[in-house]
């Protein structure tokens, strides 16, 4: 499992890479972790590079979009990749997160 | 036929009860067949008046013995009847005006055609009703009609009694002048008679006694009396008291044909009117006869059977050139009433009038007269009492003005008048009352009322957020212009109160017996209202033919948008449900790229449930990890049968990817969808763990990947690892429940 970020003025954007199943969601979820206790509010998150989101990759995302957005924050995912845009249909993220096609749309008004 | 209660009769008093009927009819349908020929015949052709009672009785005899024998109720007296022998003597005066008048064996010849015409197409008309078994048509008569109808036949009754009595005819308008006509004397013996009768079998109703020994008493009684007064029977003849009008020589030696060669059809034909009317009154009062028994026995009688008996029977008798006859009401209630239920009470009664018909009249001469009258006369009154005066109780204030408004215009205007407009108004009546009552059974919303189909969380609570879009009216009974519009103008205010919320409106119509085309009509506009409002409407389980009625009107898909038809409401759910999300998620989208959602609100509300839900699914994702050495991994494509209903199947399915349906049978071939499982469930577990047979089919419906579990492995998996089997245990019993909680919102529609 790979996590790149960059920033983009106050938004950063992280780049998901590999599979996020139950033995690689803890890095993830210690990584959001981190950036949010350094003062980081806004994410969006490409999911372009992720090949497969198990239930509980899908937990740590939901956790820390509760997290961010109950603290006035804002949590986005965009460029979803055909298996993670099912599971996400499946699961009902799709509607639950803010998920946009590309990362300049997520970005925008963010 | 005789049921257990006549059984309990001994058969001495039955012997009696059928010989005291024989001769009370016997002597009464004599005299009548008597005036009717006198009716019919004697102003053209008195020359031919034997030669007619003759063909008369000879034709009651066998419809007595025929309708006694093969009638559905065992009792029935049959006889000639007034009425075809009413429009029969109208016939006759309006041939005599068309043919030459002085030719009595012209005018004979053509009066037995008209009338055999009329017998004979009324015969088969009664056939062909009971053929096709169309006899229980009458029970559609309304009640008010049918007392009405008891009613105005009482009434008839009780003036042909008085006319009997009294040789006069009895004018309710025109008391005076018939007070001025009659003997008096005459007369109150008669009304005496019915009276104290009616009142004997009030006091005494459950004595068979009262009737014969009434009648045998009073005519002892009166011959004393004349005798002890010095009266002859001569001077008692003369003077009006007894009967005695038949002529005197055997009755047989009279019977004459006519001679065919003499009948102009065409004249006869003219009165195709008159011929017709004959022919619906007979089938009508037939009906209304043998409805009318059946309220005085107790017990539903076989209609078809008793069309087709009197239908053949008519047929038979009309060579004879006798009117239309079938079973008399009034006679068959007092032969009921005195006991006399049994098929020989018709036969002896044929059998009497075969007598006459071979031996002549002349015993008839010590019968008196008052009795003869006074017996329709209280059975007139017996019939008033009860549908006019008892039904008064146990009838609405409506219902029983429209059996005495039938009653009023039988006297006035005329019998089929006063039936038709009572059915007439009691059909307006029920219109109003029926239209009053709710078609509407049930109101539901989609968060009441679910279709199957497995869905996200998330989509459950945008469904439930949008409960007002949709509404589910369950319909009943009939559906014609009353109740179509008034589900016009509930639908209306429904839609008013909802405001612009209201998109769906989904009828179900599973519970509706039929629609007719006038409630067509109603739809359409029904349809208008809700296109201008942007409500799509959903027609589901229509009765069988009503989508024809709807599209012969012009209400189709294709030409209508806003009309859908659905064979099942659980489709019909989904569909509307697939509507309902994709069109919020598309609101949800815009406002999303507009800036203006930010979904804060939705994710907090939802956020415990979804939690929940991720934990299970984190456990059935670890559980299938750690239980990978007993399972089998199957990549199952669209169609695949995992088991099927009725299989004894012991494996557990847990699907990682992809849907599974499972279908039950529906009969007939057809099966209906039970539930459709996404990733995240399991199923096969009551083979699995009680060892039932498979209530359904499960389906793949959509390609992915499925682990199952057999039986020998979980039970290896019991015996090898505690922990991991507690957790399987744990896991199985989340998914169920959660699964079980959305069964009991989804529809068995």
């Amino acid at each position: 499992m790979e996590i790149k970020t960059r920033d983009e003025n106050d938004i950063k954007v992280i780049y998901l890479e590999g599979e996020m199943d139950t033995n690689t969601s803890p890095e993830v979820l210690s990584e959001l972790d981190n950036l949010r206790n350094n003062g980081v509010k806004k994410m969006l998150l490409n999911l372009e590079k992720l090949d497969f989101i198990s239930s509980a990759g899908l937990r740590v995302l939901l956790a820390t979009a509760q997290q961010l957005k109950a603290s006035g924050g804002d949590f986005r995912v965009c460029q979803l990749n055909k298996e993670i845009k099912e599971v996400f249909d499946i699961s009902g993220f799709s509607t639950l997160l803010m998920v946009f096609d590309n990362e300049t749309k997520g970005i925008s008004g963010m | 036929m005789v049921d257990d209660k006549d059984r309990s009769q001994s058969g001495g008093n039955r012997v009696l009860s059928n010989l005291t009927a024989m001769g009370i009819f016997g002597v009464l349908n004599t005299s009548f067949v008597v005036s009717y020929v006198s009716l019919i015949f004697s102003p053209s052709c008195p020359e031919y008046f034997a030669a007619a009672v003759a063909l008369f009785l000879l034709g009651g005899c066998i419809v007595s013995i025929c309708l006694a024998s093969l009638s559905s109720y065992a009792g029935t007296i049959s006889m000639i009847q007034d009425v075809p022998v009413a429009i029969a003597a109208l016939i006759a005066a309006s041939l005599a005006t068309i043919l030459t008048n002085d030719n009595p064996q012209l005018l004979f010849a053509n009066i037995f055609a008209a009338i055999a015409l009329s017998t004979i197409l009324t015969g088969i008309s009664l056939v062909l009703l009971g053929y096709f078994k169309l006899g229980n048509l009458v029970r559609f008569i309304p009640y008010p009609v049918m007392g009405g109808f008891l009613a105005a036949t009482g009434w008839l009754l009780f003036k042909g009694g008085m006319q009997v009595s009294t040789d006069v005819t009895f004018d309710v308008l025109h008391l005076g002048a018939f007070l001025s006509q009659v003997n008096i004397a005459q007369l109150l013996c008669g009304v005496v008679f019915g009276v104290g009768l009616l009142l004997l079998n009030r006091f005494f109703p459950a004595s068979m006694f009262v009737m014969p020994g009434t009648i045998i008493g009073s005519i002892i009684i009166f011959l004393i009396v004349s005798k002890l007064m010095g009266y002859s029977t001569a001077e008692l003849q003369n003077s009006g008291w007894l009967l005695g009008s038949l002529p005197d020589q055997a009755l047989w030696k009279s019977t004459e044909f006519p001679d065919i060669s003499l009948i102009d059809w065409g004249a006869v034909l003219t009165h195709a009117g008159g011929i017709s009317t004959i022919i619906v009154l007979s089938v009508i009062s037939l009906l209304l006869n043998s409805t009318g028994i059946e309220l005085i026995a107790g017990r539903d009688l076989d209609m078809n059977r008793d069309l087709k008996a009197t239908g053949f029977t008519n047929i038979g008798i009309s060579f004879l050139g006798a009117p239309a006859s079938y079973i008399f009401i009034s006679q068959t209630a007092l032969a009921t009433r005195i006991g006399a239920k049994e098929r020989t009470v018709g036969i002896l009664h044929g059998l009497f009038l075969l007598g006459v018909f071979f031996a002549g009249g002349s015993f008839l001469t010590f019968f008196p007269k008052f009795i003869a009258g006074g017996l329709p006369l209280y059975l007139g009154l017996s019939m008033l009492w009860e549908w006019l005066v008892d039904l008064r109780k146990s009838m609405p204030k409506v219902d029983y003005a429209i059996v005495f408004l039938i009653v009023l215009i039988v006297e006035f205007v005329g019998f089929l008048q006063g039936i038709g407009i009572g059915i007439v108004v009691s059909v307006v009546i029920f219109v109003f009352r029926y239209s009053s009552i709710n078609i509407i059974k049930n109101v539901l919303d989609v968060a009441k009322l679910r279709s199957n189909k497995d869905r996200p969380i998330t989509d459950q609570r945008l469904l439930d957020y949008n409960k007002e879009s949709s509404v589910i009216l369950q319909l009943h009974g009939f559906i014609f212009f009353g109740t179509a519009n008034s589900l016009y103008e509930q639908v209306k205010l429904m839609a008013a109160e909802k405001k612009d919320n209201l998109k769906y409106l989904l009828m179900d119509m599973g519970l509706v017996q039929g629609i007719d085309s006038s409630a067509v009509k109603s739809f359409e506009k029904l349809l208008q209202h809700l296109e201008k409002n942007n409500i799509s409407l959903a027609l589901v389980n229509l009765p069988l033919g009503a989508r024809q009625l709807f599209e012969v009107n012009g209400l189709d898909e294709e030409s209508r948008a806003g009309l859908h038809f659905f064979e099942g409401m659980n489709e019909t759910l989904e569909w509307c449900e697939d509507n309902l999300l994709a069109a919020e998620k598309e609101n949800m989208q815009k406002l999303q790229e507009d800036g203006a959602y930010t979904g804060n609100e939705f994710l907090q509300a939802v956020y415990g449930d979804m939690m929940a839900a991720l934990d299970v699914q984190i456990l059935f994702e670890t559980v299938l990890e750690r239980t990978s050495s007993y399972t089998e991994k199957i990549e199952v494509i669209e169609d695949e049968v995992l088991y099927k209903q009725g299989d004894a199947n012991s494996d557990l399915y847990f699907i990682s990817r992809g849907q599974v349906a499972l279908l039950e049978s529906a009969g007939e071939g057809q099966q209906r969808r039970v539930r459709t499982l996404g990733p995240w469930s399991i199923t096969g577990e009551l083979g699995a763990f009680l060892g039932y047979h498979s209530s359904h089919d499960a389906v793949v419906t959509k390609k992915g990947v499925i682990y199952k579990l057999p039986a020998s492995a979980l039970k290896k998996l019991e015996k090898d690892d505690k922990a991991l089997t507690a957790d399987l245990h744990k896991l199985i019993i989340q998914v169920l429940g959660g699964q079980l909680s959305k069964t009991s919102r989804v529809t068995e529609a």
